[in-house]
């Protein structure tokens, strides 16, 4: 089976009027296990396909209902929930993932019905809807984190009347002092012991240490990989590392999560992995990337010959933890976002990737509901321009395909890289004719 | 986070309470000259010296700080008067952030020394970030400051309260540093005073309001409350004091006096007598809170952050002052984005017993996920407790007026 028609049989399965069912059923996942294990060969990498196997396992073992589920929000600090044995669940992926099967537009309509705006960002509508159709694991707890997104806590906190269970929150302050630090570490230790209640289990410092082993791992592999990404032509696509979301916002933390990137590094290590020959234009990709199957990335991945050498998601801004002083190492990660800063960290991380991947220009997808990426877009951009580099605000939606208009966005695109054509002194028409596809 | 500048403290006003309804006795000496924004607004303070104006704009931040380092809070509540904003925030962002920006990129003739925020949200972060942005770009020195504000709903108390206060701690300090003035107890005990007496007497309008709905303009209560923020305080207290006494028939209005400006905005320009309604949600732009009197609600009162929010804090002297801030503050009944939701709701229906209101407006801004989302579950509680609420969205401008005129006439029939 292929990769292709793997997807196409988790479409077919999860299609029609018992999707609720099907979704909720331990057995599903037995089968779906089965039936990537038919189409591994075909995946792009063995890394993607043990990532695929580990969203899935974490999947089917949130639906078990065996162990109390934990929806966190993307940037919530997750070891904490790794060190319980608990079972993460994080609904922002869930939403991505229905998207790209196509199920997006039920649970959008569905939640606007319940009232929910449609100039809220299209994750947490459709986590709205999914929750409310009865697509995803009842969680036994929900914790957010308040720094990056106003969006999460606002909606978990009404998804928590819904399921009427606890809803905990990491209010996480702007500045990055000690104080600050101290603030954020004594909450962090509070809702370990919380959630270690919720579980009816006793919190073991043991267990906490070793899945901040695991976040250094990750954090270690996820390096080595990045370093690697320096090559030229770009040995892994942004578009693919894009798609290991669920490793970022679920698995730091989790052993399987480590070893997707160091598995990723060894192939790239190896020379497994080739870089488009033709490489016209390297980009660099601020914010996420849209997940229904639209014409976009692969208009720009496959066909206009750029390719996106890397994306500000990957990169790593935080400092390696302490395992033997977990909470206020914790904090310091969240603190260290170089997005909830004055918009200058966001602006001088841009520009230091932009260099150390030697790209040509810069893309930022502005998801049409996010508020911090897209509030500081103007002035970034403004920024990154006075410093030399072309860059392109590409208006769009990461889930909610009528919020786009392919043609519009494509043209855009061209646009963009005429411009970058330029730059380099050819016309991209040139170079359509010897581009593949 | 702030940009330096040295400078003089400028001289401060006293102000001595009585017994009962505080009266002041010692007003400013204001210098005839310069036009401020608010004479247009307001035409009733006639000049005001070049004092150093800290705009503000979250109702958790508190005045008393300002005033105590000797500088005069000015509230902005946005004008679409401008677009300056629209080189710095995008189209689908907050449009009150929007609006602010555009109030004080466009402010002419008036020295705004600088702006406090507080990092409420995405919405105040970015405004934040163009307020840097804009100084750093035309190399003028001005005070940009962020305040870490917790989300006092959803953590442990004794910790929030903490961090607050801590967080007010470093804004004094670098207030200081900045504008080279000194934090004196005295003169921060009179400020807290002050304050008191501001909110008392706007409170005592609010119940004006809902004891009498028809006879005062609810609009014009909200456009009080706003200005409150930026009058000088000294001003405003025996200028609150005679409207409050004016319409309780207390004493006759003095013609051609201050009061009477101001009570003349106050009246109303229909009688309503329809259902009693609750304004709840963001700021709404004032000519829909007109146009829903206008069509016989009689609004009783409000829980915006612009509105009766303001007038609710209750800061008690106690050793320390920043503790006793911090708590003041943040015990006050939380925002919608303090992740209070429960509480929040318990407030809400005590108000709706209390005041006998029969229905909700919800205003929502949009993009502003504050309100967005809690709109959702207070429809949810209040269609359980039977009070029916109309959600109604702007843009933060007077546009859609008459879109929502049928919407609200059939509230209204359904409501009354
Ligand atoms: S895209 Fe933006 S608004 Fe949406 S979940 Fe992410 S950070 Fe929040
Ligand atoms: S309207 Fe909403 S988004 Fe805008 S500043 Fe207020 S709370 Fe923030």
């Amino acid at each position: 089976m292929a990769v292709m028609e793997f997807r196409k049989f988790l479409r077919d399965l999860f299609e029609g009027e018992h999707r609720k069912r099907i979704l909720s059923s331990p057995l599903t996942y037995q089968l779906v296990e089965r039936a990537l294990k038919l189409a591994r060969g075909s995946f792009p990498s063995q890394a993607s396909y043990m990532m695929a196997r580990f969203a899935l396992a974490q999947t089917g073992r949130a639906f078990s209902r065996r162990v109390p589920v934990v929806w966190t929000s993307a940037f919530f600090p997750v070891e904490i929930v790794w060190g319980l044995n608990l079972c993460p669940f994080s609904p922002e992926v869930a939403a991505a993932f229905l998207a790209s099967l196509g199920f997006a537009e039920e649970a959008l309509d569905r939640a606007e019905q319940a009232g929910y705006s449609r100039d809220l960002c299209s994750f947490h509508r459709l986590i709205a809807g999914a929750a409310l159709l009865g697509y995803l694991p009842p969680p036994a707890a929900l914790v957010a984190s308040t720094h990056l997104c106003d969006g999460a806590p606002l909606l978990f906190q009404n998804l928590a009347a819904f399921f009427r269970v606890p809803f905990h929150v990491l209010d996480v302050p702007y500045r990055a002092d000690r104080d600050a630090e101290a603030y954020v570490a004594e909450q962090l230790a509070e809702l370990w012991r919380a959630l270690a209640d919720l579980a009816e289990r006793k919190p073991e410092p043991a267990g906490l240490a070793e899945a901040i082993q695991n976040s250094n791992r990750f954090r270690a592999n996820l390096l080595e990989v990045n370093e690697l990404r320096c090559r030229v032509p770009a040995p892994v696509r942004g578009s693919e590392m894009l798609n290991y979301l669920y490793l970022f916002f679920a698995g730091q933390g989790s052993r399987e999560a480590a070893e997707v990137f160091a598995c990723l590094a060894r192939e790239i290590g190896r020379g497994e992995r080739e870089g488009k020959k033709e490489e016209r234009f390297r980009i660099l990709w601020l914010h996420l990337k849209p997940f229904y199957k639209g014409e976009l990335m692969d208009f720009i991945e496959n066909k206009s010959g750029a390719v996106l050498a890397f994306e500000e998601m990957s990169h790593v801004y935080w400092p390696p933890l302490s395992p033997g002083d977990p909470f206020p190492s914790l904090a310091r990660k969240v603190l260290s976002h170089f997005c909830y800063k004055p918009l200058e960290a966001r602006t001088a991380t841009v520009k230091m990737l932009a260099e150390k991947y030697r790209v040509d220009g810069i893309v930022h997808f502005s998801h049409w509901g996010c508020r911090q990426s897209v509030g500081g877009s103007l002035m970034l951009k403004d920024a990154l321009q006075r410093a030399g580099w072309p860059v392109l605000l590409l208006d769009g939606d990461c889930l909610d395909a009528r919020n786009e208009a392919t043609g519009g966005i494509l043209t855009r695109v061209q646009a963009f890289l005429e411009i970058l054509a330029e730059r380099k002194n050819f016309r991209v028409g040139e170079r359509h004719d010897h581009c593949r596809n | 986070m702030g940009h330096r500048r040295q400078g003089n403290p400028p001289p401060v006003a006293l102000i001595r309470c009585r017994q009962g309804i505080p009266i002041p006795t010692v007003p400013t000496s204001l210098k005839q000259g310069l036009l401020l924004f608010w004479v247009k607004e307001w035409g009733l303070i006639q000049g005001f010296e070049e004092k150093r104006l800290l705009g503000w704009v979250c109702s958790y931040t508190p005045e008393e700080i300002i005033l105590t380092l000797g500088l005069t809070p000015c509230r902005l509540s946005g004008t679409d008067e401008n677009q300056a904003a629209d080189d710095y925030l995008p189209a689908n962002f907050c449009p009150f952030a929007r609006a602010c920006l555009n109030e004080v990129l466009g402010m002419s003739g008036i020295s705004l020394a600088g702006v406090v925020l507080t990092t409420s949200c995405q919405g105040l972060l970015h405004l934040y970030n163009a307020l840097g942005y804009f100084s750093r770009k035309r190399e003028e020195r001005f005070f940009v400051y962020l305040l870490d504000l917790p989300r006092w709903g959803s953590v442990k108390r004794a910790a929030a309260l903490q961090e607050f206060a801590s967080s007010l701690r470093l804004f004094t300090e670098e207030l200081r540093r900045y504008f080279g003035t000194e934090w004196s107890n005295a003169l921060y005990l009179e400020n807290l005073a002050r304050l008191r007496q501001v909110r008392f007497l706007l409170r005592e309008l609010y119940r004006f309001l809902r004891e009498h709905p028809g006879r005062v303009r609810a609009a014009g209560v909200l456009e009080l409350v706003r200005a409150a923020g930026r009058l000088p305080k000294e001003e405003l207290i025996p200028l609150l004091l005679s409207a409050v006494r004016c319409l309780e028939g207390e004493i006759p209005v003095p013609s051609g006096s201050r009061a009477a400006g101001l009570l003349e905005k106050l009246r109303p320009r229909k009688p309503c007598a329809g259902p009693r309604l609750l304004l709840v949600g963001s700021p709404p732009p004032l000519s829909y809170v007109d146009l829903l009197e206008e069509l016989g609600g009689a609004v009783v009162g409000d829980d915006f952050c612009q509105g009766y929010r303001y007038c609710l804090p209750e800061i008690e002297e106690g050793p320390d002052a920043f503790l006793s801030l911090a708590r003041g503050y943040l015990e006050r009944v939380p925002c919608p984005r303090m992740l209070a939701g429960q509480e929040r709701f318990v407030y809400l229906s005590r108000l709706v017993k209390e005041w006998q209101v029969q229905g909700i407006i919800y205003h929502a801004l949009k993009f502003c996920d504050s309100s967005l989302y809690e709109y959702t579950l207070l429809r949810d509680f209040f269609s359980r407790e039977g009070i029916p609420v109309l959600y109604l969205e702007t843009d933060y401008r007077s546009g859609g007026l008459e879109q929502a005129r049928t919407r609200l006439q059939a509230f209204l029939e359904v409501t009354g």
